[in-house]
């Protein structure tokens, strides 16, 4: 391997480590991946739209209104208003809500998708074949060279 | 959020389309899903998506592609490649939610998070996914076999 992308492999090393450590410095500030962080700090969000992943906990089709349970420790109870009841929902469906938020641990739906309760697992189980085809249709053109420490072709026609 | 069989086919799909390294473009499509790795630190007791999130930005895909990419002889090409699987896969996690709330397309600068639409995808996504890939493999199959038997005729 040449020096200078030897140097430049160090440089984008030292770049994405840099990237690591200010997304783990800043996450808890700025990032609102955990839906918790959204309820806790709601004075920040009131009137956004938020999205979050939950469980039905209970459902009050006269109010238009479900309690679900927050899937992000610390399982926040949220009440979700405006429920339009044209899918049937039931107690422990898993949903994805799209919504507005009101004030403390209240959101308006915009939107509510009922998540099947095999869809984690059949994603997790249907990922697996992609790790031989992905290994497999990769070693099978390049193969690497502990000499030049790079990554060369197996065929020349290939 | 497709899994990843359904991204690594569309990355194969592409890059067959293209005419480019389909092994490359194929690696390309799940290093977004590098933040998987976190799943490791869950199974040991610990939560390091504060961590690891950075991976599953194009900024972050794009340095470890990069990476990836100066250990081959021709870098620029192996990242032309690697930069098309990265992008089939933040333009099916943009189409598509599931497992993400969308992509935070320009972190550093902005931590929000963008999404089309709010389409789920399910495993119906991936098995349509695989059979538009079998069809193109079937197609480029035959079309060799015909090539192949027009070249003996000719000589």
């Amino acid at each position: 391997m040449k020096k200078k992308k030897f140097m430049l492999i160090v440089l984008l090393l030292i770049l994405l480590v840099l990237l690591l450590f200010y997304n783990h410095i800043e996450f808890g500030k700025n990032d609102y991946s955990n839906s918790n962080y959204l309820f806790e700090n709601y004075q920040r969000f009131n009137n956004t739209e938020i999205t979050f992943k939950a469980t039905i906990k209970d459902v009050y089709s006269a109010n238009h209104t479900i309690l679900a349970t927050v899937l992000d420790y610390p399982h926040t109870v949220v009440t979700i208003k405006n429920v339009t009841i044209d899918h049937h929902f039931q107690k422990d469906d898993s949903i994805f809500v799209v919504g507005i938020l009101k004030g403390e641990k209240t959101v308006f739906a915009e939107k509510i998708l009922v998540r099947g309760p095999w869809d984690d697992s059949i994603i997790f189980i249907s990922s697996i074949p992609a790790i031989p085809f992905v290994l497999y249709l990769f070693f099978r053109t390049w193969r690497f060279s502990s000499k030049t420490l790079t990554f060369e072709r197996r065929r020349k026609d290939a | 959020m497709p899994d990843w069989l359904a991204h690594t086919m569309i990355g194969w799909i592409t890059g067959k389309i293209l005419k480019i390294e389909v092994g490359l473009v194929v690696v390309g499509s799940i290093i977004p899903d590098l933040v998987k790795v976190n799943h490791i630190a869950l199974f040991l007791g610990t939560d390091l998506q504060s961590f690891f999130s950075p991976f599953h930005t194009p900024a972050g895909s794009l340095l470890v592609g990069g990476i990836l990419a100066l250990f081959f002889l021709d870098s620029k090409k192996v990242f032309l490649a690697f930069v098309i699987g990265i992008a089939t896969h933040f333009l099916m996690d943009y189409l598509f939610i599931g497992a993400t709330r969308g992509i935070q397309f320009l972190y550093p600068f902005s931590w929000g998070y963008w999404r089309f639409n709010e389409i789920m995808v399910d495993y119906r996504f991936t098995v349509l996914v695989c059979l538009a890939a079998l069809g193109l493999y079937l197609y480029y199959f035959y079309s060799g076999l015909k090539k192949k038997g027009r070249n003996r005729r000719s000589s």
